[in-house]
């Protein structure tokens, strides 16, 4: 009898955490598939609505991209058009209207080992879409970059 | 120059007594004879009765350090799959885990004085807990879940683990292993990402260069002769440790198995009453005698039959 209850309270508390579990794989699927920026969208849509201002980014660096940033004037950060973990090779990023007196852009995009990579996009007009292509010629020298390069150079990149 | 040698020396005492000594001689036969002189003094045994048998210490502590090396360097690197980094890196928790662990070990048998005796001691002080705390790091990591997407959770099995600990300490047995299962789940998850992101070149390399110091570093440890009985001992009480679980488990599946029979069994013989209860609620069979079976059934051989079963099971 004393066995049977104890084998029923295990088998309960199993359920409970398998349904924790799963609730926790769910949540964490919803929170990663959620965390792609607002403003970015395809570049299809992109050159399809003409009346937006788009800055179509190009990756032409060879590494996985963690972030993209993308500043005005003397570094203000638009936080709208922060993207983390970006897949694609090219996406476009819609530039809020608020933004619409700057006519040049920072890009500044960050691989996975943490390097920076930056450009400077002048005289973006106000309709359309503008394609920023950022190679590695763009690399940015920080502090702790040879740590950097050593990893990357342990991961075979 | 002087080299170090490690001699492992043995003679009658009273009963036998087995003592490694890390000698520093010119020679082979000087770091004998000094060890013999050694292991005299300490168990006054007679000159005669010792066997010391010489190794060279030196070179196999270079080639453990060599070994030792390589898998700590490679911890330190940040591995990556896809966005995500796995680190296996050294930290303050890790390191101080990895100390408890070694002073453990120096406490209990090496000894505090051997455990600085030579350059190459203090050199393994420091690669043995830098190598514990990377291995460490394998096991004990930080999680952050999110839940419905509301809020995050976040699981530091760094924290996790002396809280198991503790609990089982207190006797709360259930959680704490609950915990281990947690953490055990979280390790295996950890090694499975660590193992895609090492690749088939570096993961191997650290592993087996890992397995190869250890085993050069146990090989001229002079505290690992006076450890072995008490390693071979609790190797041997865990095996019987774990074979009494098996059982335990085995013994439990089986009386769920034979639970409605022996309810039925109540129902039927009540009267004769078999199953004595005790004072913590459970109750113990006690089995009818052979008369008793032949008085119950009118055939004799289907009583004799049913007598022998029962007494099988």
């Amino acid at each position: 009898m004393r066995k049977n209850r104890y084998m029923k309270k295990i088998i309960k508390i199993l359920i409970l955490v398998i349904i924790l579990a799963a609730a926790a794989g769910l949540g964490s699927f919803y929170y990663v598939s959620n965390t792609d920026g607002h403003s970015r969208v395809t570049n299809d849509a992109a050159q399809a609505d003409t009346q937006g201002r788009y800055l179509t980014i190009i990756n032409a660096t060879n590494q996985i991209i963690n972030e993209v940033h993308i500043t005005v004037g003397e570094g203000t950060e638009i936080e709208h058009n922060y993207q983390e973990n970006p897949d694609e090779t090219s996406f476009s990023i819609q530039i809020p209207e608020s933004y619409q007196e700057y006519q040049t852009f920072i890009v500044t995009l960050i691989d996975r080992y943490g390097m920076k990579y930056q450009k400077e996009v002048a005289n973006v007009p106000e309709k359309g879409r503008t394609e920023v292509s950022i190679t590695e010629d763009d690399y940015v020298k920080q502090d702790g970059d040879l740590k950097r390069q050593i990893d990357r150079f342990f991961n075979g990149d | 120059m002087k080299k170090q040698y490690i001699v492992h020396t043995s003679g009658e005492v009273l009963n036998k007594k087995a003592k490694a000594y890390v000698i520093k001689a010119s020679s082979r036969e000087k770091a004998q004879e000094i060890a013999r002189n050694h292991f005299s003094e300490d168990f006054y045994a007679a000159d005669e009765t010792i066997y010391a048998k010489p190794y060279s210490r030196t070179w196999k502590a270079v080639l453990a350090f060599l070994f030792m090396l390589v898998p700590i360097l490679l911890s330190f690197v940040d591995w990556k799959v896809g966005h995500d980094t796995v680190s296996i890196r050294p930290d303050y928790i890790s390191c101080l885990y990895a100390v408890l662990l070694y002073a453990a070990f120096v406490v209990r048998f090496k000894g505090i004085q051997r455990a600085v005796a030579s350059w190459i001691d203090i050199i393994f002080c420091f690669l043995i807990v830098l190598l514990l705390s990377s291995f460490i790091q394998t096991i004990l990591v930080t999680k952050t879940f999110s839940l419905f997407g509301l809020t995050e959770i976040s699981i530091d099995t760094n924290i996790l683990l002396p809280i198991a600990i503790l609990l089982s300490w207190l006797g709360l047995k259930f959680v704490s292993a609950a915990c281990m299962i947690g953490i055990g789940i979280l390790a295996i998850f950890h090694i499975s990402s660590l193992s895609s992101a090492m690749g088939s070149l570096y993961g191997p390399a650290y592993i087996l260069c890992a397995f190869m110091g250890i085993l050069l570093y146990l090989s001229i440890e002079p505290a690992l002769v006076e450890a072995l009985p008490h390693f071979r001992k609790s190797v041997s009480r865990r095996f019987q440790y774990v074979q009494n679980d098996f059982a335990e488990v085995r013994g439990s599946a089986r009386n769920l198995d034979y639970m409605p029979m022996r309810h039925t069994s109540e129902k039927m013989l009540d009267s004769e009453a078999p199953y004595r209860y005790r004072s913590d609620d459970s109750y113990e069979y006690e089995m009818p005698s052979q008369e008793e079976y032949r008085e119950q059934s009118p055939y004799p051989y289907e009583a004799q039959s049913q007598y022998e079963k029962d007494r099988m099971r």
